[in-house]
């Protein structure tokens, strides 16, 4: 007989109000997107800022020079990574890595800035996205050789950079590659690897940099992608900081310094004995240091502001919901008076006429919230994997690009949570309406017209 | 078999005043014809005293119906007579429970009305009474079959009465199964509306201007159906009416005018 009634209801109610059944599925299509999405993309923002760091393990700091800047306006900062690791650089003890960055702003004071850049890869979206520095896009599949023979990085050098170009060489320095580069690159150790930059502009041309691998280092605990102040570090080339200092201090000002100690506890102490060093050779500069904990810090507030924000935009879609299902529900049950009568007539009781309209709203609603978790799924499906053509942003700015980091599982509780909630709402805002018709006298319903 | 036993008995338990008289006595008289003669038959099936009705609109007062007293007993064949206005329809829908009078007594074996909750009221309407009326009120999306069905939807006895074609059988409706209320005639809609007052076999049919909408050849045949089933199916058969022809069919006629019975034919051959 339910299957009877089923087919009754839904061939007579479902599909002559088909206006209204429409409405009310699109409308929970658009709260399940409007729910499901921006969940997701507080879900890859927090997981690429923050879990990504907290996936290190250690405490990392920003040691910076100068005047504070914003650090996540990263687009002035760029960066050689260099190791300490202590056999390299006996200087500073108990640190895992170091990654130096070196300020050419009060060079050419505008966005168009001559980088040298090692040891970040490009693939990943990193720094060396951006404009000019394409020139030093080393890591793609030509601009290195493993075999120290420059025949084709010259070639590619015409095409791209003209032909009057100087190379520069800076002898041979001792480096440790990122795990993602020793299995782009396939160098192993002794192995002598090249990169290409602008030169300081002082000199001109192109500089060349060679550097023997000395090592391979990964960082088992971090998810492939994921980096640390938008580095991806096992993509990273580390050198000592002697060399760098070598390098770059006739022209280049360090500016600021990414230090990662082992623990909690001694974080202080390495960055003051990192800023001590660094005042041997820049003494008139002064230097800030910011911990890991303060870019969480900072990254969960902006997070949480917007969690705050979509709550208020989810609640308020649920009102939105609400109203609307109240206001149909009333114009569907007054349409249908008469029906109820005849029903009533031929034996329906108030609480099968309450059944009816409130398993009709189930149904509707079940429809709309299955479709709509389905289209906000494929809709995130979409967006995270041509969201991969993006470069993932320095600064916590609006960036499709952070769906690739969304955790896909953390979603489902909140998804189940969101659309009960939902499923709970459009059953009540149904029933007031549903009930006050199923109260009518018989007689009167069948009279209504 | 017919109700899942657990469910029978929680009906019986939810709401054991109506279950009595369903199945106890009703219960036989609607859903087993052959049975009528075990009911017992010392009182009436139905009993109206000094029924009222009054709406109130404004200022207004309109007295329906004033101090009606009718009984009427099983397998009767009713005739409800009276002009436009006289309150014919307001007596049926109180006697088929789809309205409640404003004063007095109506009671079914002898169980009074105004005691029964809506659960009770909606099992009568559903397996005593079925209700036949002018407008025909099907539902224009569903075929004659599906909506000669509808009233099993809300019946607790319709696993042996859901005999769909036989009850389109009687109302001479067995040829037009698949057709929607759009595609019949206006006899044939209420041969479909007929059939679905016996889809669950109830024991009185109440047919308010059941041939108001049909010409005279139509009204004919549907009369026709209703003698059948009064003498036939022993189904106690009342109908309101202002047309003689109809009227005609009927063993008793109730005159009403301005609310009150002036004539009552089985009380005339009685005194
Ligand atoms: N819902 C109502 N509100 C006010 N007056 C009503 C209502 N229903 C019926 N009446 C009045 O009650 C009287 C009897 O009506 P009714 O029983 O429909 O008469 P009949 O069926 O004999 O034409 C009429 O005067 C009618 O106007
Ligand atoms: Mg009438």
């Amino acid at each position: 007989m339910n299957i009877l009634k089923s087919r009754l209801l839904i061939k007579n109610d479902v599909m002559r109000y088909k206006g209204r059944t429409l409405s009310i599925i699109i409308i929970f299509i658009s709260i399940m997107i409007l729910g499901i999405v921006p969940k997701a993309l507080y879900s890859g923002i927090e997981n690429y800022y923050v879990n990504g760091v907290k996936a290190l393990g250690t405490n990392a700091m920003i040691i910076y020079t100068g005047n504070t800047p914003n650090f996540l306006d990263i687009n002035q900062i760029y960066g050689i990574s260099f190791s300490d690791i202590s056999h390299i650089d006996k200087n500073i003890t108990g640190i895992k890595y170091l990654t130096p960055f070196i300020q050419f702003a009060s060079y050419i004071p505008s966005n168009n800035l001559d980088v040298v850049t090692l040891g970040v890869n490009s693939s990943y979206g990193n720094i060396i996205n951006t404009g000019l520095l394409n020139g030093s896009y080393w890591s793609s599949n030509y601009n290195y050789s493993v075999n120290g023979t420059l025949t084709k990085i010259g070639s590619n050098l015409n095409t791209t950079f003209g032909k009057n170009e100087t190379v520069y060489e800076t002898g041979i320095i001792p480096c440790i590659i990122g795990y993602g580069i020793y299995k782009d690159m396939n160098a192993s150790v002794g192995q002598i690897i090249y990169s290409f930059s602008f030169a300081p502009p002082s000199i001109g041309g192109i500089m060349e940099v060679r550097l023997k691998v000395a090592g391979i280092q990964q960082y088992r605990n971090i998810p492939p992608i994921i980096s640390s102040f938008g580095f991806d570090i096992n993509s990273m080339i580390t050198i000592p900081l002697l060399s760098t200092v070598t390098m770059f201090n006739t022209d280049y000002h360090v500016y600021g310094i990414i230090a990662s100690s082992s623990n909690f506890q001694n974080s202080t102490a390495i960055g003051n004995s990192i800023v001590s060093i660094l005042t041997k050779s820049h003494p008139d500069i002064t230097y800030t240091i910011m911990t890991q904990e303060g870019v969480i810090n900072t990254i969960d507030n902006e997070v949480n502001a917007s969690v705050a924000f979509n709550l208020i935009l989810n609640a308020l879609s649920f009102f939105i919901a609400a109203l609307i299902i109240f206001v149909l529900t009333i114009i569907a049950v007054k349409e249908r008076m008469k029906e109820i009568g005849i029903l009533k007539a031929t034996g329906a009781t108030k609480y099968d006429i309450l059944m009816i309209f409130l398993s009709e709203q189930m149904l509707i609603t079940v429809a709309g919230i299955v479709i709509g978790t389905l289209s906000g799924f494929l809709l995130l499906h979409v967006i995270s994997t041509s969201s991969s053509i993006y470069p993932v942003p320095y600064y916590p700015t609006f960036s499709l690009s952070y769906f690739r980091y969304t955790d896909i599982a953390s979603l489902v509780p909140f998804t189940i949570y969101y659309g009960v909630t939902l499923f709970i709402i459009s059953l009540i805002s149904a029933f007031y309406p549903s009930y006050k018709a199923s109260c009518q006298e018989v007689v009167d319903s069948l009279h209504s017209d | 078999m017919l109700i899942p036993h657990t469910f029978r008995k929680g009906i019986v338990y939810k709401i054991d005043k109506i279950r009595v008289i369903l199945w106890e006595d009703i219960g036989q008289v609607c859903s087993m014809n052959g049975y009528v003669n075990t009911v017992n038959k010392s009182h009436k099936m139905l009993k109206l005293v000094n029924v009222s009705k009054v709406y109130t609109i404004g200022k207004d007062v309109i007295h329906a119906l004033e101090n009606i007293n009718v009984d009427i007993d099983h397998g009767e064949f009713i005739s409800v007579v009276g002009p436009s206005g006289s309150g014919k329809s307001t007596l049926l829908h109180i006697i088929g429970l789809i309205d409640i009078p404003t004063e007095g007594k109506y009671s079914i074996n002898e169980r009074e009305v105004s005691t029964f909750a809506d659960r009770d009221k909606a099992n009568l309407r559903s397996e005593l009474f079925g209700f036949v009326f002018q407008d025909f009120y099907l539902f224009p999306r569903l075929t004659a079959i599906e909506n000669v069905l509808v009233p099993t939807i809300f019946s607790r006895k319709n696993a042996i009465l859901n005999n769909s074609t036989n009850v389109m059988k009687m109302a001479k409706i067995d040829n037009r199964i698949d057709h929607k209320p759009s595609e019949l005639s206006g006899g044939e809609k209420q041969r479909v509306a007929i059939a679905r007052a016996l889809i669950n076999d109830p024991g009185v049919i109440i047919a308010d201007e059941p041939t108001g909408n049909l010409d005279s050849k139509t009204a004919e045949d549907i009369m026709k159906i209703f003698k059948y089933l009064n003498q036939k199916k022993k189904k106690t058969i009342i109908i309101a009416t202002h047309n003689e022809l109809v009227s005609s069919y009927a063993d008793r006629i109730i005159k009403l005018k301005d609310g009150k019975i002036v004539e009552d034919s089985k009380m005339v051959n009685n005194t």
